[in-house]
């Protein structure tokens, strides 16, 4: 599996977090509308099987990286107010740029104040229903808030989102096709009234900067996962509980909603005995009550670390 | 279901009358400005016309039309029958017979020169990117203006332009022409009628210019 970057420029507001799990999703719908629902299912049979076409990660503004864990979870050095004060600090730390990344990557585990970034933007906007006979808004209950993301170009100096992603060899082409059409559909929720609309910057570039090292002794994964059964089990984790909804057509059998599903976090970081795979995790299968034959993904996208605490 | 292909039409929105879609007013008003402040991108505090806001306006345009085959509901709500064409292209309100959305109307972001007048006229004049319109209720008795009915509303000057992108996903067994027919129809009857708000007071006349339709490879 090779690794390549991805760059997208959002047109507008997004509504649903660039999380591989999601992005993954949408691709899929593309394939099966493309290829028709057999594709799709001998696709899906190579994740099962724990042989994934390509392995996603979340989608980051600009540059950035999300702060491993163990950056604001280390073992306190003493008991004193300074270190915990210290601490408090480091849990706000979200992002990293590429070099201070790259050296956390390598053992590091003092970061300066500095490095942290305010990179994604939250607001509310308000929006409302005509009532088609009076043609006017401001009917009770017609008055709805949605609750928006932007990138922070103005501190970034940039409007773009990477996302990083490990594919087989010969997938290529048929990757930067998914994503080409999932720029034309638009990604994730109220794309039909334009939120998650973006254009591909470039093309797929490959990109080496997640090499193996000699020292590193686990990974940090930048996707959500679920853990496999052999996954290591020993090092810095968090928890999301995520709320799965069914997409393209099976929105409307009636019970869009997949069952809740437990991951681990973007940042998560574990102690690996031997050599570091591409990726950890797995499918995750049972989760839809109106569709047996659903599955989410949980695939990590792992990036080898030196973890020294 | 499989893709068929995707109409790209695109268009310049040309505002005939000062234009006003409601934003919130979080951290944009000051001291001594409107209230009532238009919707502006968040990073760049820009002036834009949300998707949401033209697709709404023109699918309720549609129903009202007799020949769309909607139904509306006595209390005013959007078409739930997901059969008629403006469900199948619009999506249907409800869960009932639903099919996907084949219409998606992006965000309408101003264009370079617009930015670049309202920018001259920020630098020269104050102007934050909208006008700022009193409006005043007359008393019926006095004739005269009436008391506390004095207000102010910020409105995207008559002249602005934005880019209009409206993106068709057409499956295998669509009928391409009747889709293509009431986007149009409903393109055309935004034109005759306003977006935004107070549209009867003369607010929100659009036309639209270089209207292109084309396939996109």
């Amino acid at each position: 599996m090779k690794t390549f970057r991805l760059k997208i420029r959002p047109h507008s507001s997004f509504l649903t977090p660039w999380q591989a799990d999601t992005i993954f999703g949408s691709l899929c719908w593309i394939l099966a509308w493309r290829e028709g629902t057999d594709a799709l299912t001998k696709f899906l049979q190579e994740y099962k099987n724990g042989n994934p076409a390509f392995v996603l990660s979340d989608g980051f503004p600009c540059d950035l990286f999300p702060t491993p864990l163990h950056i604001s979870l280390r073992k306190s050095k003493g008991d004193n107010i300074e270190e915990y004060k210290r601490t408090k600090e480091l849990k706000k730390v979200s992002w990293l740029s590429p070099e201070v990344f790259e050296s956390v990557r390598r053992g590091a585990i003092e970061i300066g104040a500095t490095d942290a970034y305010k990179a994604i933007k939250t607001y509310t906007t308000l929006h409302s229903s005509i009532n088609r006979i009076t043609g006017t808004t401001g009917d009770e209950g017609s008055l709805f808030e949605l609750e928006e993301f932007a990138i922070e170009s103005r501190e970034l100096k940039a409007d773009t989102l990477s996302i990083y992603i490990k594919i087989k060899d010969g997938w290529e082409e048929r990757v930067e096709s998914l994503f080409k059409d999932l720029s034309l559909i638009g990604y994730g929720k109220k794309r039909s009234v334009g939120k998650g609309s973006f254009e591909i910057v470039g093309a797929l570039e490959p990109y080496n900067k997640f090499d193996n090292f000699g020292e590193a002794n686990g990974f940090v994964t930048i996707s959500n996962f679920v853990p496999a059964k052999d996954d290591p089990t020993d090092g810095f984790y968090k928890t999301m509980v995520k709320y799965g909804k069914l997409g393209g057509e099976y929105t409307f059998n009636g019970n869009p909603f997949k069952k809740p599903i437990i991951m681990l976090t973007v940042g998560s970081i574990f102690y690996v005995k031997g050599d570091n795979k591409p990726f950890y995790g797995r499918m995750v299968e049972g989760v839809s009550p109106a569709k047996p034959e659903v599955v989410h993904y949980g695939y990590a996208f792992s990036v080898p670390i030196k973890i020294d605490i | 279901m499989i893709i068929k292909k995707f109409i790209a039409i695109t268009g310049i929105i040309h505002c005939e009358a000062g234009l006003r879609i409601g934003g919130t007013k979080e951290g944009i008003v000051e001291p001594g400005g409107s209230e009532n402040t238009i919707i502006r991108h968040p990073i760049t505090l820009l002036p834009y016309i949300l998707g949401s806001s033209i697709k709404g306006k023109m699918r309720s345009l549609l129903e009202s039309d007799a020949s769309s085959g909607a139904q509306i509901l006595d209390d005013g709500k959007p078409c739930k029958c997901g059969r008629c064409l403006v469900c199948k292209v619009f999506g249907s309100h409800g869960m009932s017979n639903k099919e996907i959305t084949r219409i998606l109307v992006r965000d309408c972001s101003i264009t370079p020169e617009s930015e670049s007048v309202l920018r001259t006229a920020q630098e020269e004049r104050g102007i934050n990117f909208a006008e700022i319109k009193s409006e005043n209720i007359i008393n019926r008795k006095t004739g005269t203006a009436a008391d506390k009915g004095l207000r102010t509303q910020e409105r995207v000057p008559a002249g602005t332009e934005f880019n209009m992108n409206i993106t068709i996903k057409l499956f295998k067994d669509d009928d391409e022409d009747n889709i293509l027919k009431i986007v149009n129809k409903g393109i055309d009857l935004l034109q005759k009628d306003y977006l935004g708000s107070s549209g009867s007071r003369g607010y929100g006349k659009i036309k639209i210019n270089n209207l292109e339709i084309r396939e996109i490879n």
